[in-house]
């Protein structure tokens, strides 16, 4: 942690050097009241429109690096050659329109105990309290031989950019009959159905295109989300096309060579033409790097407030937060960050943190026109949050195919309607 | 000038500069009135421009529920919670609340 002594403290952005004869033209704020969000995806950016529509008068600075977001959600129908990456590309132009300050800088640390976020040059910024929405960082170093530079030939395509246009140029330029492996994780992760809906896609590509290619999935775990719903749609829709492989098959890849295409397991080592490696993960590296993850790397929280456990003042939500029962899905990071929103006011008011029930809806297309999905509710009892007995579970098994297209359409729907909420 | 500094008097310029206002409002918010919150993730705002074009689920658009009173969304809900109105996803979501809950999120929506 770097030392007081050595910093310079912004007092919302007002005296310092830097801006010499600007100070005069700064409101000196007193008694603003200052939540600083870190992260511009689902959660962050949710959680600061929220804030800001619920009280105009609370300070929201959201610190984010890019100036554009490129959604995950969707993404997989990018690396198919179905959507164009432009329509999962956002601005943060209606957020600054509504009164939150985009800080488009990447911040370096967090200090909850002088409550400040910690930036380049020994700059400061102080909050009441910090939403910290990180999302994910890929672990590289938890599978051997797997490295920001191996990605490039071996692109994991899970932060959703650059990496997703690499992966579909790589099954472009894949000769027919090639094999497509992609190496999915244990749990947990991010979109834990991602791994099978990318599958899916790819197949859909190559059915059309390449169609004597092969998808394998070698997998870490030896259960998926929506497996029999996959499994089913796999055989009706793309025949021998889909082989996966769990845990129990020997197929966890233990170690990859990106020169040779390889990628290696406790039993042998494949040679494939377009490797997908979707690495372990944590969260993301400012909460590494604050202690405000734990030793399972990401970062647990008080169930209701999402108050870390180990940062006062800090709420975490999203893919980087411990929530149990809830996936590392988009829908649920907005859900969360609505009630962190609310929670954050009430502490800030004094007021004890409201129970209420959450909810998370997920959808899947093995196809264009093929939807699935799952769908959850749940509570906050003590620590964790849990699924509300009864409630959610998957697509009926039995549907007909008029189902899976109505869900395809629904699935499109959520897309548009969540990502014009969020950045529209 | 480094790009911080830039930033900085960017934001001092362009950024509305608010003091002193208590926070109050959301202080006030109900259990039903943050979970019909959530509603709008997949359907929408019901100040949403969008929502206009397309109420025609065939097309893929999850109903507009500003099109509906509190009653009509309880009974509905109450009618996918038993799965007596068929549903794609909505009998495994409306499982997830109480009757009160229910006519809370519905009241709430009704108002918003």
């Amino acid at each position: 942690m770097i030392k007081p002594t050595r910093r310079r403290v912004l007092k919302g952005f007002a005296a310092t050097a830097v801006l010499g004869a600007m100070s005069s033209c700064v409101s000196s704020g007193t008694g603003t009241t200052r939540v600083v969000v870190i992260g511009g995806g689902f959660a962050g950016l949710t959680a600061a429109r929220t804030l800001k529509a619920l009280d105009p008068a609370i300070e929201v600075t959201l610190v984010e690096p890019k100036k554009q977001y490129i959604a995950c959600p969707f993404s997989n129908l990018v690396i198919a050659g179905e959507r164009d990456i432009g329509s999962q590309t956002f601005s943060y132009n209606n957020a600054v329109e509504q009164g939150i300050i985009h800080l488009p800088l990447a911040a370096k640390m967090i200090d909850p105990i002088s409550r400040q976020v910690l930036f380049e040059n020994h700059v400061a910024l102080t909050y009441d309290r910090l939403i910290l929405a990180p999302g994910i960082s890929l672990h590289y170093a938890a599978l051997e031989g797997y490295s920001e530079q191996a990605a490039i030939k071996m692109p994991h395509a899970w932060q959703a950019g650059e990496q997703t246009l690499l992966l579909r140029r790589q099954l472009e330029s894949m000769p027919d009959g090639g094999l497509v492996t992609i190496v999915a994780p244990s749990n947990p992760y991010r979109c834990p159905p991602g791994p099978y809906e990318r599958a899916s896609l790819i197949a859909h590509y190559l059915m059309r295109t390449k169609p004597k290619s092969k998808v394998l999935i070698m997998d870490s775990k030896d259960r998926f989300s929506k497996q029999s719903l996959f499994e089913a749609a796999w055989q009706s829709e793309y025949g021998e096309m889909i082989e996966w492989q769990g845990l129990s098959d020997g197929a966890q890849v233990v170690a990859v060579n990106s020169n040779d295409m390889a990628l290696v397991t406790d039993f042998e080592t494949i040679k494939t033409s377009v490797a997908n490696v979707i690495p372990p993960q944590r969260a993301g590296k400012i909460a590494l790097d604050s202690g405000i993850a734990d030793e399972s790397g990401w970062c647990p929280v008080d169930a209701l407030s999402f108050e870390s456990t180990l940062a006062p003042g800090v709420h975490v939500i999203g893919d980087a937060a411990i929530l149990n029962a809830m996936p590392k899905s988009a829908f649920a990071a907005n859900a969360q960050a609505k009630l962190c929103a609310v929670q954050v006011v009430r502490l800030l008011a004094g007021e004890a943190p409201l129970k209420t029930t959450l909810l998370n809806t997920c959808y899947s297309l093995v196809g264009p026109r093929y939807g699935i999905s799952v769908a959850g509710a749940y509570r906050a009892e003590g620590v964790r949050w849990r699924g509300v007995d009864g409630a959610g579970g998957i697509s009926d098994a039995d549907a007909p195919t008029s189902t899976r297209q109505q869900e395809a359409g629904y699935a499109n729907g959520w897309f548009d309607r969540i990502s014009h909420e969020v950045f529209g | 000038m480094s790009a911080f500094a830039r930033t900085v008097i960017y934001l001092l310029v362009i950024a509305p500069s608010l003091a002193g206002a208590a926070v109050t409002l959301a202080a006030t918010a109900t259990s039903g009135e943050v979970a019909a919150m959530v509603c709008s993730g997949c359907h929408g705002q019901s100040n949403d421009q969008n929502n206009d074009q397309n109420n025609d689920q065939s097309d893929g658009q999850m109903p507009d529920l500003s099109r509906y009173n509190a009653e009509q969304i309880t009974a509905m809900m109450l009618e996918f919670r038993s799965d007596e109105r068929p549903a794609t996803l909505m009998n495994r979501l409306a499982k997830g609340y109480s009757e009160i809950e229910i006519r809370a999120i519905a009241e709430a929506l009704d108002k918003m």
